[in-house]
């Protein structure tokens, strides 16, 4: 019924380790660097379109879902358009180091980055939803600090929180899985703000 | 009157010497037909972009708007179609970012006239004409220098813009044709990959926007469960329309890509080249023309 999507990125709920790992060879993202295919501000635009496209399906399958909140859906909504937001800022931040003003796409890039912690903050109620969204913070910090290495591992981890299997928050923290990289989506949110 | 032995000899030697004259005379003008033919199809790809340039903002307004057409309804769970007028949605399109692409649009399409107007020269520097003045490159340039910061690549466009206007006040000839190549093939390079890229950004925004299409029509899709048969064909069917339209625009971003890497490969050939006109060279310059003019066409073809 549904026509296939002819973007690039992740197929729907699998961990993608090899579009990680390019976006880890291509250095940080400084705007000169050019990796084979792609400069990083390019590879990590088009993850975080697929990354997009991904919270977009999860939210989709789970419409009628009575194990996420309306909040909750509300804020995933906003989190894959905050995504691509983000991935529309680092496009114009690669054009802008082709052309002309650089710092204004910087700019526009940081105030994206603020948007995306903001919303990945507000989603709360089951722990492969806040896995997602510390995932995400953790991304908008490394790219902050230009840190490549944990740019490919948030990103991996955030694939990984989407496949993962839903469960309730309570029963995840008893079992002791915890949160990606064992920090709350407020407990990073206040530190990479500060940057802003 | 019969000739005699000397005289033999004489006339044979004025034959020859004819005849050597006429050899030199033929090497000293030598048919560079190849060398003309791939730089007017270089020029050529240049002169498809802009159209292809202009789609970049476009690309990512579109991709804004149906991010606003389809809204999460949180008293009721799920999506909502929003009420938002054209002319709302019109006004609404002013996304930094997007705003950011069209600012940024100017100096590399820039770049990208200033190497159409130097394939141009070389064009007509390999038919032996003059470089004649194109009012248009005193415009290339300030708008060149207008950009608040000169990358490399602009750069370079900048510097073969000023090779370009000290070509036209000297009226360069053909026989500077080889020097000319060598001398600007580092800012070719240059110029070529930057626009190379800068292809490869459109090809990103053009997956963007294909996400955000996608969100569009199966979130509308999924507001209707399957009641309206007819209504969700129609809908699938401007789906399928609007997602072949970016895959025909991703194929000639692509085109336009591989020409650059064949305008930069073909110009590195001629400069590293002991002889323009040898047959080594002629035929891997002929296959690069050749090889233009298929992505030319879908270049023109798409926009």
């Amino acid at each position: 019924m549904i026509p296939p999507k002819k973007q690039s990125g992740a197929p729907a709920n699998t961990a993608t380790p090899t579009a990680t790992s390019r976006v880890m060879q291509a250095g940080p993202p400084n705007g000169t660097n050019t990796a084979p295919d792609g400069t990083l501000n390019q590879l990590m635009a088009g993850e975080l379109n697929a990354l997009s496209t991904q919270v977009s399906d999860y939210l989709l399958a789970n419409l009628s879902s009575t194990s996420l909140t309306a909040t909750d859906k509300a804020a995933l909504d906003g989190l894959q358009s905050k995504l691509y937001h983000w991935a529309t800022a680092l496009v114009a931040v690669d054009i802008a180091s082709t052309g002309a003003d650089l710092q204004g796409a910087q700019a526009c890039l940081q105030a994206a980055t603020k948007e995306l912690t903001t919303v990945a903050n507000d989603l709360t109620s089951v722990t492969k939803i806040i896995n997602i969204a510390s995932g995400v913070i953790q991304l908008a910090q490394a790219v902050v600090t230009h840190n490549v290495n944990s740019i490919g591992t948030s990103i991996q981890s955030i694939y990984q929180a989407i496949a993962a299997k839903p469960q309730a928050a309570g029963a995840a923290a008893t079992a002791g899985t915890g949160t990606t990289g064992g920090a709350t989506p407020a407990a990073t949110t206040s530190g990479n703000q500060s940057r802003h | 009157m019969t000739n005699t032995g000397p005289q033999r000899v004489v006339r044979r030697f004025y034959a020859a010497a004819l005849a050597s004259l006429a050899v030199i005379a033929f090497a000293g003008c030598p048919s560079l037909a190849t060398v003309n033919e791939f730089a007017t199809a270089g020029q050529q790809t240049t002169a498809a972009f802009p159209s292809i340039g202009k789609d970049f903002p476009a690309s990512c307004l579109r991709a804004e708007s149906y991010d606003q057409e389809l809204q999460f309804d949180t008293a009721h769970g799920t999506y909502k179609i929003a009420d938002i007028p054209p002319a709302d949605l019109a006004a609404r399109d002013t996304s930094a970012a997007c705003a950011d692409i069209a600012h940024n649009d100017s100096a590399v399409l820039a770049a990208n006239d200033v190497l159409g107007a130097y394939l141009k020269a070389l064009a007509r520097l390999s038919d032996n004409k003059l470089v004649n003045y194109d009012s248009s490159l005193d415009t290339l340039a300030k708008r060149i220098e207008t950009a608040a910061k000169l990358t490399d690549s602009v750069k370079a466009a900048s510097g073969l813009a000023s090779w370009l206007g000290d070509a036209l006040t000297r009226g360069y000839r053909q026989n500077k044709l080889k020097s000319v190549i060598v001398q600007n093939d580092s800012a070719v390079q240059l110029v070529t990959a930057g626009l190379r890229r800068y292809a490869a950004d459109y090809d990103t925004l053009l997956a963007i926007e294909t996400g955000r299409l996608d969100r569009l029509y199966r979130g509308a899709l999924s507001l209707d469960h399957g009641r309206n048969a007819p209504a969700a064909v129609l809908l699938l069917t401007d789906y399928r329309a609007k997602l072949d339209a970016i895959a025909t625009k991703r194929e000639a971003a692509d085109a336009y890509r591989s020409a650059l890497t064949k305008i930069a490969a073909g110009h590195k050939q001629l400069s590293r080249a002991t002889k323009l006109t040898s047959k080594e060279v002629e035929s891997t310059l002929a296959s690069y023309a050749n090889g233009l003019a298929p992505l030319i066409q879908k270049m023109r073809k798409t926009f």
